[in-house]
């Protein structure tokens, strides 16, 4: 029985380390709540929008995209009337770059892993490269 | 010879929005037999299905051959407003034509000419006695305005004495830059309040017209008034503001959700020449009835500050309803106390998740030498559907437009599918 308490021990350092190593790389399950503090109010808790005013997450090709894009927009917001299959959004986009790399990876991989979408989680370190290749460009 | 400037800019103003390239469709908003509406209303009223499926509605015009003009936010077959006409009198429309080669919100006919808006310049054409849609190009009759995203929608009304009134929203929540990002403080003063937010005076009968060159501020501190109308029993404007958005997303240590649902009112205006009425600075708390200081300009949702010196509401309705269209009804249809009355379409909220919206109903206002007699009360809903509609695409029509018939009853558009309603007393 000892022998096995320590096994179990040794076992849950083990899994404490490698999550140290794939974990940071993997949603935390935040996603949810910051969605609901940064996006919701707008994008709506279904992610289906506002006609004429907030593009829709549900349904959206783009959202299951490479997230390169998807990340650039939030960083430094849209301007430029959204048309998104065809119809047509008046609202702007806010740059919301003083949220970190974790919460837009975080946000991101929600909406990408709900409402209907199937797409790939997207890290932080991704969220970080896009960041920082802004940066360079605005220094340029 | 030299030709005036003012000719030549006619001639480039002329003919920017063309009307050719019509195109006839049978059938696709055609009902044959009038169907029930399905809406709720008082004792009395009945509505029946006008036309269906037209494309998403703004507002309404009806002429007094009873001939429909709806404006469409979006473009359908690549023109933007829709002409209705019924034909064997059964009270569906049998004729449907879409003209203009611009997506359009505010409509308005006036004598002989149809006045109509999009998100730049307020336009318009001559109608053709018996002709259901213009034969000529509308012109521009008040433009210059800037550019802007948010709340763009140029709607206007006309007094009937020569003037044209125009709601230039502003191009923000709350003056702020960046707009919308929590903990930003407001401009102060605000540079939005020059070009935007406010009501500009201009001729309803000359073309071409700038809006600094010709327009005149007439009123100020109107965030957005999509819902603005002429009220010809004391010649006064009157206009129902959209209240600024995301107390508490912006604000979360000072406001809950539930009160950003609730908060600020939508207020119901009486517009007069110079008149202020706060925006940026100011929200109206209709639970405490006090104009308060917005958060950005220092608020703690008790400091009134200078909005002591804002002009407030003659009434005030629950936040976020999005009002988007105003009518004083005239007709001798409706029971007495619906004369000189107003209606007013709610839109319906997004604002208020993550709670349950609100809106997407048609008030109606008692009114008595010019300002309201009684309370509001809710005269047409049922427009949503029976579930709850906790985002507004859960809605399934949302009440947009408002005009009245030549008969003395009421027309609604939506601008989900483009349905129209007719709404009659026994």
């Amino acid at each position: 029985m000892i022998m096995h308490r320590t096994e179990l021990a040794l076992l849950l350092i083990f899994t404490n380390i490698a999550c140290i190593h794939a974990c940071s790389q993997k949603p935390s399950g935040e996603g949810k709540a910051l969605y609901a503090k940064h996006c919701l109010v707008c994008h709506q808790a279904d992610g289906s929008g506002v006609p004429g005013m907030f593009p829709a997450l549900n349904r959206t090709k783009k959202i299951s995209e490479p997230a390169d894009e998807l990340i650039k927009i939030i960083l430094s917001g849209s301007q430029k009337p959204a048309d998104t299959e065809g119809e047509i959004y008046a609202q702007v986009m806010p740059a919301m770059n003083y949220l970190t790399d974790t919460e837009i990876a975080e946000i991101l991989t929600y909406i990408r892993s709900n409402f209907g979408n199937k797409a790939t989680p997207v890290t932080a370190r991704e969220v970080s490269r896009v960041r920082e290749k802004g940066k360079r460009a605005v220094k340029k | 010879m030299i030709i005036p400037q003012k000719l030549l800019l006619l001639g480039v103003f002329s003919g920017l929005i063309s009307i050719s390239g019509l195109c006839q469709r049978k059938g696709s908003g055609n009902i044959n037999v009038p169907q029930d509406g399905g809406l709720i209303l008082p004792e009395g009223f009945s509505s029946i299905i006008v036309a269906d499926n037209l494309g998403p509605g703004r507002h309404i015009a009806v002429r007094e051959n009873g001939d429909i003009y709806l404006a469409l936010r979006e473009l359908r077959d690549g023109k933007g407003i829709v002409a209705l006409r019924d034909k064997d009198g059964n009270g569906s429309a049998d004729s449907i034509v879409y003209f203009a080669d611009t997506r359009t919100t505010g409509i308005e006919l006036a004598g002989d000419f149809l006045y109509f808006s999009n998100f730049e310049e307020v336009w318009r054409v001559p109608l053709i006695p018996g002709e259901l849609i213009p034969a000529s190009a509308p012109v521009l009759i008040a433009g210059g305005f800037l550019k802007q995203r948010p709340h763009a929608d140029k709607t206007f009304a006309l007094d009937g004495q020569g003037n044209l009134y125009v709601n230039v929203g502003a191009p923000s929540n709350a003056c702020t830059m960046p707009d919308r990002i929590p903990g930003t403080p407001g401009l102060d003063p605000c540079p939005q309040l020059e070009r935007h937010a406010g009501i500009w005076r201009f001729s309803d009968n000359v073309q071409g017209q700038d809006q600094v060159r010709d327009g005149h501020r007439y009123a100020s501190g109107i965030r957005n008034s999509i819902a603005l109308a002429w009220n010809h029993t004391n010649n006064k404007l009157y206009v129902v503001q959209h209240g600024r958005d995301q107390l508490s997303q912006l604000y979360p240590d000072m406001y809950t959700d539930k009160e950003n649902a609730e908060l600020p009112a939508e207020e119901f205006f009486l517009v007069e020449e110079g008149d202020f009425f706060g925006w940026p600075y100011c929200y109206y708390d209709h639970i405490r009835k006090v104009k308060l200081l917005a958060p950005e300009y220092g608020g703690n949702k008790t400091a009134t500050g200078r909005c002591a010196d804002a002009k407030g509401p003659i009434m005030a309705f629950p936040g976020h309803t999005a009002p988007n269209d105003l009518l004083f009804y005239t007709g001798d249809m409706f029971p007495a106390k619906y004369k000189d009355g107003a209606f007013i379409a709610f839109h319906g909220s997004w604002n208020r998740a993550p709670l349950e919206q609100e809106g997407y109903y048609v008030c109606f206002v008692p009114f008595r030498n010019g300002l309201p007699s009684g309370d509001y009360e809710i005269f047409a809903d049922g427009f949503a559907g029976t579930g709850h509609v906790k985002s507004p695409n859960d809605a399934r029509f949302r009440p947009m437009g408002l005009a009245q018939g030549p008969d003395g009853s009421l027309y609604i558009s939506d601008s989900r599918e483009g349905r129209i309603w007719k709404i009659s007393f026994k």
